[in-house]
């Protein structure tokens, strides 16, 4: 009933708390959870501390690539050679397979080949079938429970057959289902849907993802360092001999930002972003119920007096604090499980998974533990003087937490502006990336991309469509294939390489992107007609059985194109050539293993480091020639006013062309937006977190103003009575929150500065950190603070001071 | 029972020392009802709080049944608080969110009386003090003299051996102040032992003796002839 009766009276003050409160354990609670989960990553295999993901960098260079998978038999060779290599998995993906079953196809992007030791290694769940022996035979697979279900409609699929059309062959592979996985859990750098046997040796010495199972008690630095010294003395190539690493299976998921990766990783640096805001969050959240909790504290002080001299002890009284307190702690744990669990619903982070419910349990029991210790801190630090003159003690404000309030909220307004700043800057950088009106077809099978010229006379038929190019990658992807050149003007340099990419001979215009020496303006270029003869040209030179009839008709088709080279800048870097006018008209000549295909030529045009591929990574020096026969990435671009008509014509012609591959395309922006989606949903997150953060700084501020004018009513008074003005009884109670911005944003910055700075340092091509960005941080809070205390202010400054005076 | 020898109280500031007390001593017996006259300023309350255990004195001896009870700890001071004595203030102190009820009964959930008992000792002293109908009202729906009377209640419930008066009639109209003194006279008849601050001659005239305190120092202690006699004004 007391208790009852006291909330009654309180209730602003206990509403601002549980809002608080509550608001910053819903965010610790989801943090902390997704960030258990992230750190969670294949930890759940028994063998998880002794497997290794083997990758090599090429070493060589700006053209070097450290991709996340390698080729070859040479790690078959390690396993044999280093006896504390227990076994090794390779995982070979069939990337654009065509998978069918009975009569339904579609693509799986999830689906690979691998060894028999796939579950000695992993310890992925069989549901049905027997995992011993597992892929020891060809043609057999493992299919998920999902996959079951969804074209099976059950999981008793044991026996039945599935058929596999790859890339570049006709006919398709048929396997016999030998068994069941239960789903690949989420925390897990890799998810599986169809996972066969090796069926050809050279299936295994192409690009796999490998794994070693080390023996127990290997020292993995020696392990690597043994062999990569074996390679230095085995090499007699006299070019760089590739780097080894042996990358804990532990690390791959937050640490790990190879090119081809299996899937898109986390980054540990966004884990500590996301829990140093949620920690931000706890920590406003906390001082405002310090500061709140003082004032109702000094407020109540007379009582706290008459208890004591009524008996109480102080021990007593803590206690009887301590256990109200408890109320607000439950209201705010139970408002804050709640949000969370909507917070944990629209943000798609599935954290209420009955593991975690003592995690859960533990973090609401301390929040409640501290709740109750610091509602206790006042009746200690303040200076009851248990006096029978009951005078109230001029009751000020914590101010150091203040300041530290107001700095947390400046970080985190700070660092919010830089991350959107960045995110803004990145989409900039890539060309095209905002143009609503492309659209991506990436990842196309072989057979698509020697049909282009067919499919794109079709297309632009149609008025709907305005113009169609094409690429050797899709937007924000990788650029790797590298190959040895020669230039006029430029010494020879042994291995020197450079990275080749081809396009469609309209790509920069289609791009907008423009030349800054020479032309992009190509002319004539080589049909599709033309590569594959030029192909055949040099399959007839090499494959030891002359024919010169042929290859003199052929060499007569071929022979009279000259090349026609485009550079970018960062190859003109690798060069040496300041002046890009320097490189227009000088010869140059890639030694392509096909050397019909790239005949010598020119350079015609150099262009700008034009980011078609990701930010995360320095641009590669690349020689780009128009062909087509590598282009697996096609874009179109589209009337604006007949988009769905667009659409449609662009699905029958596929159709029509390319019936026996399905039609998956999406829109540019989407394209790029996919590659940083880890950086839009930390930029997002943080973006809420910023927002909520200064939420509850404001409502603070908001109620210690309330209370500090509120003592303030008589002092208000007099001073009016005297003469004052209302902007003076303004400045008089914001003054006071001026400075403790104005500290705030002295301690806030450096630290703002820092967080960004760490985090810019996973992009190659970042924002500046303008003094600006934190100058507008500090004024934004600064912003807030003054308009939530000025509306108090306000009202008790243009108050008829006799009202104020009356009472006395 | 209450032995002050040679008690100063004194405030240092840089240049100079103030004294609140000067060199005061004072012996109270059991039974009696001790009235201290003062003009403001002249530290009655500071020697009303160095005998309630609130303040401690700067120099000089203070014991209670020949104990010395300076420099006691806290968890003594609670032992006193609570069984010993009991205080009531000129501005009731009362805790506004507690009925009358609750108030009277709150020294008694410190003493760690049960709840049954505690029903029957509150509703004693309401009867006593013809206030079972308002038990359930809060302080300020009470007069002055009522709410001091709920004080009174309150200072005595736990039965304490002394009860320490702070300006008790301060705040109320004469009549109710005559009430609350008849009231205090009363329980002094039963063998409370009451100490009371005031500056009003009349209500200083119910005590058994009067002692004036003048810039700190007794200047005048005298037994009241007429204590027990009814005042006629």
């Amino acid at each position: 009933m007391k208790l009852f009766r006291k909330l009654k009276s309180n209730w602003k003050w206990l509403a601002i708390n549980v809002a608080g409160l509550s608001v910053a354990l819903a965010c610790l609670l989801i943090t902390f959870l997704y960030v258990r989960q992230e750190l969670s990553y294949d930890r759940f295999h028994s063998k998880a501390d002794r497997i290794v993901r083997v990758t090599t960098d090429s070493n060589n260079g700006a053209t070097s690539m450290h991709p996340a998978r390698v080729a070859g038999d040479w790690p078959k060779q390690l396993v044999t050679d280093f006896p504390s290599i227990e076994k090794m998995v390779r995982l070979v993906p069939f990337r654009r397979a065509i998978i069918k079953i009975g009569d339904q196809k579609f693509y799986n992007e999830r689906a690979f080949s691998t060894d028999s030791s796939f579950f000695d290694v992993f310890d992925f769940k069989v549901i049905s079938g027997n995992p011993v022996n597992a892929f020891a035979q060809p043609n057999r697979a493992f299919i998920s429970r999902s996959l079951a279900l969804k074209y099976f409609g059950n999981i008793n699929v044991v026996g039945k057959e599935i058929s596999i059309l790859h890339q570049q062959v006709s006919q398709p592979k048929v396997y016999v289902i030998d068994g069941v996985m239960e789903d690949f859990p989420i925390n897990s750098h890799f998810h599986i849907d169809l996972l066969t046997s090796f069926t050809t040796v050279d299936d295994q010495t192409t690009w796999a993802y490998t794994y070693f199972l080390l023996k127990p008690g290997t020292d993995l630095e020696s392990l690597q360092n043994t062999i990569q010294q074996k390679w230095i003395k085995e090499n007699k190539s006299g070019s760089q001999v590739s780097i080894l690493y042996l990358q804990k299976l532990t690390d791959i998921h937050l640490f790990s930002h190879k090119t081809r990766e299996m899937e898109k990783n986390g980054d540990i640096r966004s884990i500590i972003l996301l829990m140093s805001g949620a920690l931000v969050i706890l920590f406003i959240a906390l001082i405002n119920f310090m500061n709140l909790n003082r004032v109702q504290f000094i407020s109540a002080l007379k009582n706290v007096k008459v208890k004591l001299i009524n008996g109480a002890s102080k021990s007593t009284i803590a206690m009887e604090i301590g256990t109200e307190s408890l109320l607000l702690s439950m209201m705010s744990v139970i408002v804050g499980l709640l949000l969370a669990l909507q917070l944990s619903k629209s943000l798609g982070i599935s954290v209420f998974q009955p593991d975690n419910l003592m995690v859960i349990a533990l973090i609401t029991a301390g929040f409640i533990l501290v709740i109750s210790v610091l509602s206790v801190v006042p009746l200690f630090t303040t200076k009851i003087v248990s006096n029978l003159t009951m005078y109230s003690p001029k009751g000020r404000l914590y101010s150091f937490p203040l300041v530290v309030q107001f700095a947390l909220a400046i970080v985190a307004i700070g660092c919010t502006l830089v991350l959107n700043r960045q995110m803004d800057f990145i989409t900039d950088e890539h060309p095209n990336a905002q143009n609503a009106n492309m659209l991506v077809i990436a990842g196309n099978p072989w057979d698509v991309v020697q049909r282009y010229e067919r499919l794109k006379n079709e297309l632009l038929k149609h008025p709907e469509i305005n113009e169609m190019t094409a690429a050797m990658e899709e937007p924000g992807g990788d650029i790797l294939d590298n190959v040895g050149f020669e230039m006029e003007g430029v010494d020879k340099k042994e291995g020197q390489s450079i990275n080749i990419f081809t396009t469609d001979s309209n790509f920069f215009s289609m791009m907008n992107i423009h030349p800054i020496a020479g032309t992009t303006e190509l002319g004539f270029t080589p049909s599709q007609q033309w590569e594959a003869d030029a192909v055949e040209l040099s399959t007839l030179r090499t494959n030891g059985k002359p024919d010169p009839q042929k290859q003199a008709e052929l060499e007569k088709k071929v022979g009279n194109y000259h090349d026609k080279y485009i550079l970018n800048q960062s190859a003109l870097k690798l060069l040496g050539i300041v002046n890009p006018k320097d490189a227009i008209g000088k010869r140059f000549r890639l030694n392509f293993f096909l050397p019909d295909l790239f005949p010598e030529g020119e350079i015609v045009g150099v262009v700008p480091d034009f980011h078609y591929t990701n930010l995360h990574n320095a641009e590669k020096p690349l020689a780009i020639a128009p062909r087509k026969m590598f282009n697996y990435c096609f874009m179109i671009g589209i009337d604006p006013a007949q988009r769905k008509k667009a659409v449609e014509t662009i699905a029958t012609t596929w159709q029509k062309i390319n019936p026996e591959f399905p039609l998956q395309y999406e829109y540019m922006t989407d394209a790029y937006q996919k590659v940083y989606a880890g950086e839009y949903a930390q930029s997002r997150v943080l973006s809420l977190f910023a927002i909520i953060s200064i939420l509850i700084a404001a409502l603070g501020v908001f109620a210690l103003a309330s209370f500090k004018i509120q003592r303030q009513e008589k002092e208000i008074g007099i001073r009016k009575v005297n003469g004052a003005r209302n902007s003076e009884i303004l400045l008089m109670l914001n003054r006071d929150f001026i400075k403790w911005v104005i500290a705030g944003f002295i301690i806030a910055t450096p630290i703002a500065w820092y967080a960004m700075h760490r985090w810019l340092e996973s992009f190659a091509y970042k924002t500046s950190l303008s003094w600006w960005i934190f100058a507008l941080a500090g004024l934004l809070a600064l912003g807030i603070a003054l308009l939530t205390v000025s509306w108090k202010s306000w009202i008790a400054a243009t108050r008829n001071p006799v009202e104020a005076l009356r009472y006395e | 029972m209450i032995h002050l020898t040679n008690i100063d109280k004194y405030y240092d500031s840089k240049f100079q020392r103030t004294f609140v007390l000067k060199a005061v001593n004072l012996e109270v017996k059991e039974g009696e009802f001790l009235s201290i006259m003062r003009p403001s300023g002249s530290g009655k309350s500071t020697l009303l709080n160095i005998i309630g255990l609130l303040d401690e004195p700067s120099t000089g001896e203070y014991s209670l049944y020949d104990k010395s009870v300076l420099n006691l700890k806290e968890k003594a001071k609670v032992d006193y608080h609570r069984n010993f004595m009991g205080f009531i203030f000129q501005a009731y102190h009362l805790i506004e969110e507690m009925t009358v009820y609750e108030n009277i009964e709150t020294p008694l959930i410190y003493k760690g009386v049960k709840s049954h008992d505690r029903k029957a000792m509150v509703a004693d002293l309401l009867d006593r003090f013809n206030m079972v109908a308002k038990k359930d009202l809060f302080p300020t729906q009470l007069s002055g003299g009522q709410q001091q009377l709920v004080g009174i209640a309150r200072a005595i419930i736990g039965k304490p051996k002394l009860l320490l008066a702070d300006e008790p009639t301060g705040n109320l109209q004469s009549v109710q102040g005559e009430m609350i003194m008849e009231t205090l006279q009363e329980l002094n008849k039963e063998g409370m032992t009451i100490i009371q601050v005031t500056h009003n001659e009349k209500f200083a005239e119910y005590g058994k003796r009067i002692i004036r305190l003048e810039d700190g120092i007794i200047r005048k202690d005298l037994i009241n002839q007429i204590a027990h006699v009814p005042m006629i004004n």
